[in-house]
Order: structure tokens, then sequence, then C-alpha cells
């Protein structure tokens, strides 16, 4: 059953056919607000909410105008927005115990490395971090991301290869920082 | 590991959020919550409900039927026994 199936028996009163739809997305939905706020209890409030205010809007959707992912991760994307805005100080990246240095073993390597990856993922600018986030973490195509924050294909690429640049940047940086 | 592998297996960590098992259900569970408020404030919900019911079960309809055949009838007569007063 294709996703303009149960959107049609949802309408009709299939509360339950929601879940489906609920099942099939939740896992990009909740993920890319995690890898924007690292907060896991947010990502999954925020998650709820967004699939409340897909399923109270869900009247107002059009299939001919674009496919239901894109419409249910730009409402994903305001709201992520908006709490970001709201809550900013509140997110805050884990960061590994000071310290700690790079030793043989992989795991405390790959580990620093991981943590490393998310400072500088959340230091990013929100929209170099979110066009960053669909298109590497949560693998979208730029022309689906490019429809959900409605601009150009260019200006997401451009976004995008901004984004892999400072990260570029940034862990040559860190390279420098580390051999001093 | 090389800074490339690294890099790939922070992609891998950052794709395997972890969602509570529980996620759907409560949102179908908030759901169905918000359709009952629905139809609790829409105005003449209580009268729907109760025309739903009797509408559902036949006895109801069958002893509505006889009800107001014997009303109907009640009130033949008294008007009957009013002209013949007269």
């Amino acid at each position: 059953m294709n996703d303009d199936e149960i959107i049609q028996r949802v309408l009709e009163g299939d509360v339950n056919g929601f879940g489906l739809l609920v099942e099939k997305y939740q896992k990009k939905v909740v993920g890319m607000i995690y890898n924007m706020t690292r907060d896991y209890q947010t990502s999954e409030d925020l998650g709820q909410d967004v699939f409340m205010e897909a399923y109270r809007s869900l009247r107002s959707f059009d299939s001919a105008r674009s496919h239901f992912s894109t419409w249910l991760y730009r409402i994903a994307q305001n709201k992520t927005l908006n709490a970001i805005k709201k809550k900013k100080p509140l997110f805050v990246p884990d960061v590994p115990e000071t310290g700690s240095t790079r030793n043989a073993f992989h795991e405390v390597a790959a580990d620093e490395f991981h943590a490393e990856f998310d400072r500088i993922l959340h230091r990013l600018p929100v929209k170099q971090r979110l066009a960053f986030v669909w298109a590497e973490i949560e693998q979208l195509s730029y022309q689906e991301i490019a429809e959900m924050e409605g601009v150009s294909l260019g200006t997401i690429k451009s976004r995008i290869s901004r984004a892999r640049q400072q990260i570029q940047d940034a862990l040559k940086d860190r390279k420098v920082i580390a051999h001093e | 590991m090389n800074k490339n592998d690294s890099y790939q297996s922070w992609l891998e960590k950052r794709r395997s959020t972890e969602i509570s098992r529980e996620f759907s259900k409560d949102v179908i569970d908030r759901i169905s919550l918000y359709e009952q408020k629905q139809r609790e404030t829409k105005p003449g919900w209580e009268m729907a409900r109760w025309l739903e019911w009797v509408s559902l079960t036949p006895l109801m309809q069958t002893a509505l039927i006889i009800a107001g055949i014997v009303v109907g009838a009640a009130r033949w007569i008294a008007a009957l026994q009013i002209i013949l007063s007269f």
C-alpha cells in the first residue's frame, strides 16, 4: 500500500492507518531532529508533535504538489528550527572528557573523532547543518531537500559544499592543534 | 583508523538513532485523544451520538415506533371524546 492509499484510508476515518505512516517515517524524522538538537527527549517529543501536526493538516496535503515524505520532512524541519531558536542554549553537543588524548586503542580514537565531528557539525550555521544532516546522515536527495526548503538545487548544493569545506577546515585546524 | 574511516563510522552512528518502541503507539494514542476531543467539542455531538445509538439498536427503534403509535392513538381518542361531548 503506497502513501496516497494510506492517506485516503486515514481521511476516511481509519486513525490506525496513520500508524503505518508513523512506522515508515519515524526513524528519519526523529533521527533528523536528534542530529540537529542532540537531545534525545526533545527529538522524541518534537517527533510526536510533527506527526500530530501532519495528522491535523492531512486534508491540506496535496499529493499532486509533493510527495508525502517531502511534506512531512518540511513540517519536521520547521518545528526543529523553531525549537532551536527558542531553546538554543539547551542544545549542547556531547563533549568528551578533556585531557583524553588519542591513544593506541581504536575505539577511543574513534570516539574522539566522533565527538569532534559532532562539535564541528554543531558549530555550522543552522541552514548548512540542516542541509548536511538531511543529505549526509539521512541520505535524502538534493532535489528533495531543495523542495523541502523551497530553494533552488544550486543553493542546497552550495550549502552542503560549504558545510563539507568547513568540516574539512575544522579537522585540519584540529590536526595542527594536536601536533602543537 | 584513518580520518575517512572515522567519518564513515561517525555517519553510521548518526544514522542509527534509537527510537523508543512505544513511539508510534504514543502518536496514535495522542491522535485518538485528539479525535475524541474534536468530537466532544462539536456542537450537537451529544444529540448525534444519541441518534447514532438509537439507529443502531433495533429494539429501541421498535420501542420508539410503538410509543409513537400509542401516543398518537391516545391523542386521537382524546380529540374524539371532546368532539363527541358537544
